[in-house]
């Protein structure tokens, strides 16, 4: 059984770590990129959401890597993301693929039982137990890691050492297999972490809200969360986390499930019924912002994504209330960077001078900050 | 809540729009019955669907801009708006919601819309009886007996059932809703008469059939280039009889109601051809479309051509392509 699932930001380690401790062989197809995109975007129905035609294009490049087995999510939810797995399949087919489909949903529990059974072969149990330990502790580590170099980001002295920090450790991390070696290997990140230099200057709070695939993968949102570290010095903090995402529906970290919990219940009073995306969390997200020390507050969502739109109607009035600054970025195929990297500027520029810290030496930290391929663009001018 | 203020009745008015295409005439009742004056929203007409767009998310589907506009127009001449909010709204054993923005409709206007009057919410989820629950809650909130609004809910029930009844017969969607709500003879709007040349079955949401303006005169188009037509609102509130074909497990009750529809009218011998209306940007449309066409749910070999509406309205490239689908199907028939 060689099984392939669709990238999602760094969900990949866990994962690859859960099935090749089963003794099943896992394809990673390459990272997302414009290619992936347009490979799903080709195949994928017009009007359909943007991560179904990425993770259609993920699925795509896996089966010709030979992958014999899809894995994906499945569910009856109001989103369409529960459906997925069955479009894309059936697309997948009727392209002309060969392969077997593993549908994990609650419905379908035991056949995927099933299939796995008969694929891992005797003392499965046991194994499965072993392998879900492993895929948390690898969930976990990553997850941490990811905050770490979150955090330090924007404010790093050298542009980028944090996130060649981050590359290296998850690399190793992935090489470990057992959880002894994880822990080791979390630990020398750690340390690590806190040696890179910091300077100084102000830096702005922002939270992330939005649609759960576009937050976490950069190939998609375009590097939001670099993007306005590096450029505006803006820390951003999604407030969905690969690490939630795989714990979360499986109760192996039960209080992520006591989170969303108090996120429904927050937001009930502007979404009494559940829609089936993270429009709980996003307006849970929006309604505590400001008491969690955030400046600003930005909503990212696929075009005619259902929950974040309705979500979209809502934030504007409730965050004028707030007094939050609020950005909403769109995502589709189109997407430019250039008009994007406008957006983040002005909108950072915004929150500095909102914070009162507009002060000559910061903004003037904010200039020079800038990404080196538009100074050489300056260079050829001249 | 109290809202008479003096005068003789309190007017609720509900937004001719999204689900108001199946509850409105039972609302009516209900409200008349319980001693409220109660106002449906006019058409929809250009200015409405101009400021609904204006005052709403753009990348949302057209039907949801249509409500905004409806709601803008009643703002002034009512006290309360009543929005429809469907999540449960057949049994079966799996969970089932409706589209979201159905939904999170009264929320949306709650929050989206400014100087609005108060928003009142029939919610229809779940339970033995999901419509007498929700006229029971809607009871509270409007301080009407329970008695009352038992025997109201009888009365709306009938009501309900009639305009059900009118739109299985096959009459113009937008007609009979006009007939269930103010009265007046429905039987000149009878889509299905004759013995058409061809006979074409057009699918949709009902929000999107019996808006005249949002699917520029579709129906009647269909009539004039001397089509016979049915429709999707004729399966209404039938609720899965003997389908033919295994329907793909779905949540979304209203998308399993079309795709059942599509899967008997392909189906029924005197269907040449088939027509699936959606709005730019519907969510659950996406999906299930894929899937009837992939799936075989649409029987293979009958020509189908799907319609999508927006706000912008200019209809000649739709009117085009409408001609040349009834031309097609008239030739294919006179080749056999």
């Amino acid at each position: 059984m060689r099984i392939a699932f669709p990238h999602m930001g760094n969900a990949y380690i866990p994962l690859k770590a859960l099935v090749e401790e089963l003794g099943l062989e896992a394809v990673v197809p390459p990272r997302p990129s414009q290619h992936s995109l347009k490979e799903g975007s080709k195949h994928a129905p017009e009007f359909v959401c943007l991560p179904f035609k990425v993770t259609l294009g993920d699925c795509i490049a896996a089966l010709e890597m030979g992958a014999d087995t899809l894995a994906m999510v499945c569910g009856m939810w109001a989103c369409r993301f529960g459906y997925y797995g069955r479009t894309q399949h059936l697309i997948l087919r009727d392209l002309g693929y060969r392969f077997e489909s593993l549908l994990i949903g609650r419905e379908q529990i035991g056949e995927v039982l099933e299939k796995l059974k008969n694929a891992v072969g005797r003392g499965w149990q046991k194994k499965l137990a072993r392998a879900l330990r492993l895929f948390r502790a690898k969930a976990r580590a990553v997850d941490e890691l990811e905050r770490m170099a979150g955090e330090i980001r924007p404010r790093e002295a050298v542009k980028g050492a944090a996130d060649r920090l981050l590359e290296t450790s998850l690399s190793r991390l992935e090489a470990a297999s057992t959880l002894k070696e994880i822990r080791k290997r979390a630990e020398e990140a750690r340390t690590a972490f806190l040696e890179i230099p910091l300077s100084e200057g102000p830096v702005a709070r922002v939270r992330v809200v939005g649609e759960l695939y576009v937050l976490l993968e950069p190939a998609l949102n375009l590097d939001l969360v670099r993007r306005l570290a590096w450029n505006c010095r803006v820390e951003a903090r999604p407030v969905l986390s690969t690490y939630r995402w795989l714990l979360h529906p499986v109760w192996l970290d039960p209080k992520l499930n006591l989170e969303s919990y108090w996120a429904r219940r927050k937001a009930r009073p502007y979404l009494p019924q559940v829609l089936g995306g993270e429009e709980h969390m996003t307006m849970a997200g929006a309604l505590t912002a400001r008491r969690e020390g955030y400046d600003g507050l930005i909503h990212a969502l696929p075009l005619t994504c259902m929950p974040e739109n309705i979500c979209r109607t809502i934030l504007p009035e409730l965050c004028e209330k707030l007094d939050l600054p609020l950005l909403t970025l769109v995502f589709d195929e189109h997407t430019s960077p250039a008009g994007l990297d406008a957006r983040l500027e002005a909108f950072a520029d915004l929150l500095m001078a909102k914070k009162g810290k507009a002060t000559r030496e910061g903004r003037a930290h904010i200039r020079v900050d800038r990404e080196p391929p538009c100074q050489g663009r300056k260079r050829n001018f001249a | 809540m109290d809202m008479r203020d003096g005068r003789e009745a309190a007017v609720v008015g509900i937004p001719r729009a999204l689900a108001a295409y199946k509850y409105a005439p039972f609302l009516v009742a209900f409200l008349e019955e319980c001693g409220f004056k109660a106002v449906v929203s006019p058409p929809t007409t250009s200015s409405i669907v101009k400021e609904g767009s204006a005052s709403c998310v753009e990348d949302i589907c057209v039907a949801v801009k249509v409500l905004f506009g409806q709601a803008l127009r009643l703002r002034d001449g009512v006290d309360l708006l009543l929005v429809p909010r469907p999540v449960k709204v057949e049994k079966r054993p799996h969970d089932t919601f409706t589209c979201p923005k159905l939904m999170a409709a009264p929320d949306m206007l709650r929050h989206g819309l400014r100087d609005l009057p108060p928003v009142a919410e029939f919610l229809v989820s779940g339970g033995r009886e999901p419509l007498l629950r929700g006229c029971m809650g809607l009871a509270k909130k409007l301080k009407i007996p329970p008695w009352r609004a038992y025997r109201a809910y009888r009365k709306a029930y009938a009501a309900g059932e009639r305009y059900f009844r009118l739109l299985r017969s096959g009459v113009h969607p937008t007609k009979a809703l006009e007939s269930a709500i103010s009265g007046g003879n429905p039987e000149d709007g009878l889509l299905a008469a004759g013995n058409g040349d061809p006979t074409v079955a057009v699918i949709g949401h009902p929000y999107l059939l019996g808006d005249g303006h949002v699917s520029h005169h579709l129906l009647e188009r269909l009539r004039g280039l001397g089509a016979r037509v049915l429709t999707s609102c004729m399966y209404e509130g039938l609720g899965g009889g003997c389908i033919p074909v295994p329907i793909p497990p779905l949540s979304w009750s209203y998308e399993r109601e079309l795709a059942e529809s599509a899967a008997l009218l392909s189906r029924r011998g005197d269907v040449d051809g088939i027509l699936y209306v959606t709005s730019f940007g519907c969510g659950p449309d996406s999906l299930v479309l894929e899937m009837l066409r992939r799936e075989g749910i649409v029987r293979p070999g009958v020509p189908f051509m799907e319609l999508v509406l927006d706000e912008h309205d200019g209809p000649s490239g739709f009117h085009t392509r409408l001609e040349a689908f009834v031309d097609m199907l008239r030739r294919k028939r006179r080749s056999f």
